[in-house]
């Protein structure tokens, strides 16, 4: 069960605010949602299929390529000057 | 209708300017809110079509009118997904496909509405309001490439684009009477679209015929290493020589839901196909019918990752005044998320995080594994898995959005085919009483895409309506 407490500590982990008058509906709603996947829950799996259905990587391999303009992408930021980002202070 | 097309352009019958700006005027003066912009480069387009043709270099796409979805990127112009989160993020690049549309001379008039992020089974989670059907416009044409589907149907492109995550190409083109593809998992370049779930996302093509779906399939399904799950062709292998044998998954329609005319139309389209030689047998998936809750455990965990990009410092917008950058990103996301992404990534969260991880998440993965095993299986056997691509036809606009889990309910079928990363076509099978567009759906095995060309040829030659 999510209630406010729990979705707090989501909204902070997930670097989410929250509305104060949202976050009732809202807990509602992900609640209905959980006890929907919760059906799961009734597949037994035994070990080896744990171990043998495990998430692998796919990707490829990682290749060294040269890159077009970064200053395209520095554009793409919200704030940016001199063809750097611009942020706020990390350190007071 | 691209063969048509691409006769007259080539015999001179008519120009492809002639034929481009017939189709801008249109998605310019559009009431279904199909289109978020029609491009303002259309005319250089145009020229570089022309100076194909007048090469004697042109192919079936030269001069056809495309619209892509809002989460494509095309270098210059705004790819927003209809969030406001990207209101004002200008693609630095081009993507693949379109790099492919323009190399074939192809007409790329403008980007098309869809629901927020991709998330959505109807446009209404669009930060711009919903698309309406052209069948009737009190409904939603699906989602969430909605605009894209709408676009088509109604004829203001002749081609469209959309992305599928879990059934966000093909059920909007089965509420809106065209036909929709997800191709294989790792066919078809992702570089330059905005992703989502991307274990789940893949371009696909929509037409209102599937040979045109195909003409778009093979232009968009070139082998390119910069999406590093792009699956070389040469490790594409698959025998599609059909069998005409059909599975149809046990027990579809014993759930609720399941409007009767869908049913009876999937009957009839059933019965037609059995006259051309084809047999049907009910085989048992007995974890098929998992497959939306393992879904909507899967994606949300790989959206609450991929879109953490997204955090007012790198690309879109940036909201608050913020002097503490943990903050800045909390306010930003916050405040520009639409209401369903913002519910998706608290959820991804919940069942990523510690304590829910494994009960959740790595079930979810397991779970994923062996109902891929149960639907691989069934195609060796089996042409395909037949079902509708949607348990009603297009619903009316509000009527599920209060309710997030009935709305997920609308992607019942056309999920497991995202789970098992097989490709899958929804073809129009005919219509409701009211005239409502009506599909159905074949799922096909690995790289078995031209098995669900032939399949989808036959749909069309049986349906009645």
């Amino acid at each position: 069960m999510i209630d406010s407490k729990t979705l707090d500590h989501l909204a902070l982990l997930a670097r989410l605010s929250v509305p104060e008058e949202e976050k009732e509906q809202l807990a509602k709603d992900i609640n209905n949602i959980v006890k929907f996947i919760d059906v799961i829950q009734k597949v037994e799996l035994s070990t080896t299929e744990q171990k043998e259905f495990a998430q692998k990587n796919v990707a490829r391999e990682d290749v060294v390529m040269p890159l077009g303009s970064i200053y395209n992408l520095v554009e793409a930021a919200p704030l940016h000057k001199d063809g750097f980002v611009q942020v706020p202070k990390v350190i007071e | 209708m691209i063969n048509d097309l691409h006769k007259k352009i080539i015999s001179g019958e008519i120009s492809i300017k002639e034929l481009v700006s017939s189709y801008v005027e249109k998605a310019k003066s559009e009431k279904l809110n199909a289109f978020r912009e029609v491009f303002d480069d259309i005319d250089e387009q145009v020229a570089r079509a022309e100076k194909i043709l007048a090469e004697g270099k042109a192919t079936a796409l030269t001069g056809i009118p495309v619209a892509i979805k809002d989460n494509i990127m095309m270098a210059g112009h705004i790819a927003g997904a209809c969030s406001h989160m990207l209101d004002h993020h200008t693609a630095a690049y081009d993507s693949t496909v379109i790099k492919a549309l323009k190399d074939a001379g192809a007409i790329i008039i403008g980007r098309t509405n869809m629901d927020d992020g991709a998330m959505g089974s109807s446009t209404e989670n669009s930060a711009y309001g919903p698309t309406l059907n052209p069948y009737d416009t009190t409904r939603v044409p699906g989602g969430s490439s909605g605009g894209s589907t709408a676009a088509v149907a109604a004829d203001l492109a002749v081609l469209a684009l959309g992305s599928d995550t879990g059934g966000s190409v093909r059920q909007p083109s089965s509420f809106c009477g065209v036909v929709g593809m997800l191709p294989t998992y790792g066919t078809v370049s992702r570089h330059g679209l905005i992703s989502m779930g991307s274990s789940l996302d893949v371009i696909g093509p929509i037409a209102k015929s599937v040979v045109d779906v195909q003409t778009l399939y093979n232009l968009i399904s070139a082998y390119e290493p910069l999406d590093a799950t792009c699956i070389k062709k040469e490790d594409r292998v698959c025998d599609t020589k059909l069998k005409k044998k059909i599975a149809i998954p046990k027990g579809i329609f014993d759930q609720g839901g399941i409007d009767p005319e869908v049913k009876e139309n999937f009957e009839n389209i059933k019965k037609e196909m059995e006259g051309q030689g084809f047999s049907f047998t009910e085989v048992d998936l007995p974890h098929y019918g998992d497959s939306l809750a393992v879904y909507y455990i899967l994606m949300p965990a790989e959206v609450s990752s991929n879109l953490a990009r997204l955090d007012g410092i790198r690309y879109g917008d940036r909201v608050g005044t913020s002097k503490v950058q943990q903050d800045l990103y909390g306010e930003t996301r916050g405040a520009l998320f639409g209401k369903e992404v913002r519910r998706r990534i608290l959820l991804g969260t919940y069942v990523l995080s510690h304590g829910y991880y494994d009960a959740y998440y790595n079930k979810a993965v397991a779970l994923r594994e062996i109902i891929r095993k149960e639907i691989a299986n069934t195609l060796e056997d089996y042409d395909a898995i037949f079902t509708p691509t949607t348990p009603t036809p297009a619903f009316k606009i509000g009527e599920k959005s209060g309710d997030p889990v009935s709305m997920y309910l609308a992607d019942l079928f056309t999920v497991p085919a995202n789970i098992a990363q097989h490709p899958a076509i929804s073809v129009p099978s005919g219509k409701t009483e009211e005239g409502l567009p009506l599909g159905v759906q074949f799922i096909g095995p690995r790289f078995g895409e031209e098995k669900l060309f032939a399949l989808g040829k036959v749909i069309e030659g049986v349906r009645n309506d």
